[in-house]
C-alpha cells in the first residue's frame, strides 16, 4: 500500500491563511456559502493575477484566492471566462 | 535545408530580429497593469498567419486544448435577459473544436490535459466510455492522464486507453517493480503539424497516489516532473522542432517546471481548473490552461521559425473561446451518442437499486434512521484498504426522505445532493470528543455517528456536554488514534468543525452517494432504525 501523506497546504482566501489537506479543492477553501454564490453566478473566484478559478480546481500551497462579488447586471449568464 | 532556404533565411534575419524586439517590447508593455478586462491585441484577430509557401521561414500552427472536462456532458443552462443560455456540454464542445479546426485543418493540434471522465452520473456510469467516444470523434491528437483517471481503478482506465484513437502520454508513470515506463502509455509522441514536428510529452499529477485510493494505483510509481522532463528532453529535441509538455501538474507545478527546465516551448496545463485568458511566459516557456468542464476551448496560435524551432510570435490575449449553445454546426455524431446516453441514464437513474423496509425522513438534529443508514454505509466503505472505526456525517447534509419500498439512485441523490467525497483520517479520541462537543455546542446534536455512541447533557456548559462516549462498545480512549471516515465538507472544516483539520493520514474514497448506493444494493432490503447511538440526557 502507498504511504499516506500528511502534507498540508496553506491557501489564502481573501488574504486570510487557511490550512488544508492535499487533494482538497477551491470550494473547500472558499467555504460552501461562497461556493453556493459562485454556483448561482453571483460571485466568481479569482487568483492573485485575476485569473478565474473553477470551484473544483485543485488547491496548491501558497495559492491566493479572492471571492469576487459580481455586479447584479453581470449575474445572469456570467460567462466562464 | 537547401541552399535557397538558407540564403532566404539570412536575407530575412534582420527583419526577424527587428520583429522579435518589437514582440518582446509589446509583451513587456502588455504585462504592465494588465487586467482581465483589457482589450485584446491578438494575432488571432488578424488573418491566419500560417503559410502554404514552403519558402516562408515560419509556420503558424494552432493548438486547441482542453483540460478537466470531468464528464460535463450536459451543458449548464443559465437565464439571461435574452433567454436561456447554454455553457459547455459535450456536443457544444466537440462542435466548437470542429469549427476551430476547420479554420486551419492541416495546422491544428488538439490536446487534452487530463481528468476527462469523472464528475457526472452519465459519464461515471460508463466509466468514461462516452466521453472517450466523443474525444475520438473530435480527433484529439494526444491526451495525458489526470489523477481522476484512476478513480475507478486500472482496468477501466486500460479500457479507455485502448479505446483512445490517439496516444495516451504519461512520461512520469513507471512500473514500480521494473522502473520502466508503464506499458499502457507512452512518454511522448511526435506529431507533424504543418511543416513542424511537435514533440508532446505527457505528465500526470505526481501526488496521484496520495489523493487516490491505494489499490487504484497499485504497482505504479509517479515520478516528479522535473527529473522526468530532463530525462526525455534530449531525445525530444533530437526529433522535434517544438517541445510541448501536456501537463496535469497544476498551475504551480507548471510554473515550477518552466522555471527549472530550459528548452520547453509550451506547457498545456490542467488540474487547477484555471481560466488563463493570456498565456504566461516564464523563462521563454508559454503556459496555458483552459478552465474546466468544457466551458472554454483554449486556442493558441504559435508562429515558429521552421529552421530553428524558435517561437517568434504567439497569440497573447483572449486565448479562451467560450463553448456556447450556438455552434456553427452541430456535430451530429456526438449529439446522437450523447442523446442516447442521456436517455439511458435518465432511465437507469430511476431504476431500483434496492429497498428500504421503512419510510425514512431527514432530521436536522439528533439521531434518525436515515442518518444511521448513511453513516453505516460510510463505515462499511473501503476508503483506503481498511475499514474505519468511526463514521461521521453532519445532519445538515441529508436533505430528502426515502419512502418505504424501492430506492432509485435518483431518489438517493436527492437525499445526498452535494457530491461530497468520503475521506478517512486518523484522529485521537480527544479530537473525536472535541468534534462531538462542537456538534452539541449550539443545538442538541448535529453529527451522526456509526461505530460509536455518545451521551450528552445540554444543561452543562458548552465544551463540557459529552458525558459518555464509546467506540465498538468500550469507552473512548482520548489518547488512542481512531480511523474516522467522514466527508470532505467536514474534513475541510465545514460546519465550523475545524478539529478535522488536525487529522493525519488523510485518504480519499468514493462520493458518499455512491458509497450509500453500493451499501443499499448489497444490504437490500435495508431497515435502519434509531438505536440509541446519540442520547440526550
Amino acid at each position: 500500500m502507498k504511504a499516506l501523506t500528511n502534507q498540508r497546504l496553506t491557501v489564502y482566501v481573501d488574504d486570510e491563511p487557511r490550512r488544508f489537506f492535499l487533494g482538497l479543492r477551491v470550494r473547500h477553501a472558499v467555504g460552501y456559502r461562497a461556493a453556493w454564490r459562485v454556483e448561482r453566478h453571483e460571485a466568481i473566484v479569482l487568483d492573485k493575477d485575476g485569473n478565474q478559478v473553477d470551484l473544483d480546481g485543485a488547491l496548491y500551497d501558497g495559492e491566493r484566492l479572492y471571492v469576487h462579488q459580481l455586479p447584479a447586471a453581470d449575474m445572469e449568464g456570467e460567462a466562464a471566462s | 535545408m537547401n541552399i535557397l532556404q538558407g540564403r532566404y533565411r539570412i536575407d530575412t534575419m534582420r527583419i526577424w530580429q527587428f520583429l522579435l524586439i518589437l514582440l518582446v517590447a509589446t509583451v513587456l508593455l502588455a504585462g504592465c497593469g494588465r487586467t482581465p478586462t483589457d482589450t485584446p491585441p491578438s494575432i488571432t484577430d488578424e488573418a491566419p498567419g500560417g503559410s502554404e509557401d514552403a519558402s516562408d521561414p515560419t509556420e503558424t500552427i494552432v493548438i486547441l486544448h482542453t483540460n478537466d472536462f470531468h464528464g460535463a456532458v450536459e451543458p449548464e443552462e443559465t437565464q439571461a435577459s435574452g433567454g436561456t443560455l447554454e455553457e459547455g456540454g459535450l456536443v457544444n464542445l466537440v462542435s466548437l473544436i470542429d469549427q476551430l479546426r476547420a479554420e486551419h485543418p492541416d495546422r491544428t493540434l488538439v490536446l487534452d490535459a487530463g481528468d476527462a471522465f469523472q464528475g457526472s452520473y452519465v459519464s461515471n456510469s460508463t466509466q468514461g466510455e462516452l466521453v472517450m467516444d466523443a474525444m475520438n470523434i473530435a480527433g484529439y491528437d494526444a491526451w495525458t492522464l489526470g489523477n481522476h483517471e484512476f478513480d475507478w481503478g486500472q482496468e477501466p482506465l486500460r479500457a479507455r486507453i485502448a479505446q483512445a484513437g490517439f496516444p495516451t502520454l504519461a512520461a512520469n508513470i513507471v512500473d514500480e517493480a521494473t522502473g520502466e515506463p508503464w506499458d499502457q502509455v507512452q512518454p511522448y509522441a511526435i506529431v507533424e503539424v504543418g511543416r513542424l514536428k511537435v514533440g508532446v510529452l505527457g505528465l500526470t499529477y505526481p501526488d496521484t497516489p496520495t489523493i487516490n485510493r491505494p489499490g487504484n494505483v497499485a504497482g505504479l510509481d509517479f515520478e516528479q516532473a522535473e527529473e522526468t522532463v530532463r530525462r526525455y528532453l534530449p531525445e525530444l529535441q533530437e526529433q522535434a522542432d517544438l517541445i510541448v509538455v501536456l501537463s496535469h501538474l497544476g498551475y504551480d507545478g507548471d510554473l515550477a517546471l518552466a522555471k527549472a527546465v530550459d528548452g520547453l516551448d509550451l506547457i498545456v496545463g490542467g488540474h487547477s481548473h484555471m481560466f488563463l485568458e493570456s498565456p504566461r511566459n516564464i523563462n521563454n516557456t508559454l503556459i496555458v490552461q483552459a478552465g474546466a468542464k468544457g466551458q472554454v476551448v483554449g486556442r493558441l496560435e504559435l508562429t515558429v521559425d521552421v529552421d530553428t524551432g524558435e517561437v517568434v510570435d504567439f497569440s497573447s490575449r483572449k486565448v479562451l473561446v467560450p463553448v456556447t449553445g450556438n455552434p456553427a454546426a452541430v456535430n451530429e455524431e456526438v449529439k446522437s451518442l450523447v442523446d442516447a446516453a442521456l436517455a439511458e441514464a435518465a432511465e437507469t437513474i430511476e431504476q431500483p437499486i434496492g429497498e428500504t423496509a421503512v419510510a425514512l425522513q431527514p432530521q436536522s438534529t439528533g439521531e434518525f434512521a436515515l442518518g444511521n443508514l448513511v453513516v453505516d454505509a460510510m463505515l462499511a466503505a473501503d476508503v483506503d484498504g481498511q475499514l474505519a472505526d468511526i463514521a461521521m456525517h453532519n445532519n445538515g447534509g441529508i436533505r430528502a426522505p426515502l419512502p418505504k419500498g424501492s430506492i432509485s439512485f435518483g431518489q438517493l441523490y436527492a437525499v445526498l445532493p452535494f457530491d461530497n467525497q468520503l475521506m478517512a483520517l486518523d484522529l485521537t479520541g480527544e479530537q473525536v470528543l472535541r468534534i462531538l462537543e462542537h456538534s452539541v455546542s449550539n443545538s442538541p446534536g448535529k453529527m451522526l455517528v456509526a461505530g460509536m455512541t455518545f451521551r450528552f447533557d445540554m444543561s452543562r456548559p458548552a465544551g463540557d456536554r459529552i458525558v459518555e462516549a464509546t467506540v465498538a462498545g468500550v469507552p473512548l480512549d482520548p489518547a488512542r488514534l481512531y480511523r474516522v471516515v467522514t466527508i470532505d465538507y467536514l474534513a475541510s472544516g465545514g460546519d465550523g468543525q475545524e478539529t478535522f483539520l488536525e487529522g493525519t493520514n488523510p485518504a480519499y474514497g468514493d462520493t458518499a452517494v455512491w458509497a450509500v448506493a453500493q451499501y443499499i444494493q448489497d444490504q437490500s432490503p435495508v431497515h435502519p432504525k434509531v438505536e440509541g447511538r446519540i442520547v440526550q440526557q
